[in-house]
């Protein structure tokens, strides 16, 4: 059997498990995840790929919204195949929301390590009214997770 | 309001269910699913709920991550 080049899976697991730090890194407190969470923004809002961490611009505002989102956890970080991934690991939701003003966007980002954007994501531009607002999760899979890296 | 007909929550509160029309519309695109549900009054058209639900369909893509040779 001769070697094949390859990044090894287990590094991009390591990579979303914070193992690996080939720059400066940060002094972690501990062996936990940390903290995340996910705010939603205004379809006048221009996040996206440039976005370095969360800020209170362009965030939705209405009933029973907290500024800075809501927190969530993922699930454990794994692989398969080649693909490392892992995804939320339930519905994030607000509940009996007023959004009165169009929002299209959840920012999702890591509230441990000094808001640090993870990623934005779009859907249809929408309002809420005495509801509840709902982002499902995709299956936690190599081809559906939200966040691999393959 | 008669107590013993079903409410709805609504933006001015419990609102009898048969004073509201419902109404849900879903959207399908390649990046999400989209589902909603709305509640209006009868007698205005008002919408008085709103919800909304979403299933992301396309995840975030790092596949960006790229081996470089020697």
């Amino acid at each position: 059997m001769a070697n094949s080049q390859a990044i090894c899976t287990s590094f991009k697991v390591e990579l979303l498990n914070g193992i690996h730090a080939l720059g400066t890194t940060v002094t972690r407190g501990g062996t936990s995840a940390d903290t995340f969470k996910a705010a939603l923004y205004l379809a006048s809002a221009t996040y996206g790929a440039s976005t370095t961490a969360y800020s209170a611009t362009g965030e939705v505002s209405g009933t029973n919204y907290t500024a800075g989102g809501a927190t969530f956890t993922w699930v454990a970080p794994t692989s398969s195949g080649t693909t490392a991934y892992s995804t939320p690991s339930a519905s994030i939701s607000w509940t009996t929301v007023t959004l009165s003003t169009a929002f299209d966007a959840v920012l999702l980002y890591n509230s441990t390590q000094s808001n640090k954007a993870v990623g934005v994501y779009t859907f249809g531009s929408t309002t809420v009214t005495a509801g509840n607002f709902t982002l499902t999760m995709p299956t936690n899979d190599s081809s559906t997770g939200l966040l691999r890296i393959a | 309001m008669d107590d013993q007909k079903p409410k709805i929550w609504t933006k001015y509160g419990l609102i009898d269910e048969s004073d509201l029309v419902y109404s849900h519309e879903w959207t399908d695109t390649e990046e999400y699913i989209s589902f909603s549900e709305t509640y209006k009054k009868k007698s205005d058209g008002e919408v008085v709920k709103h919800s909304v639900h979403v299933l992301a369909k396309k995840p975030f893509d790092l596949a960006g991550i790229a081996q470089g040779s020697f």
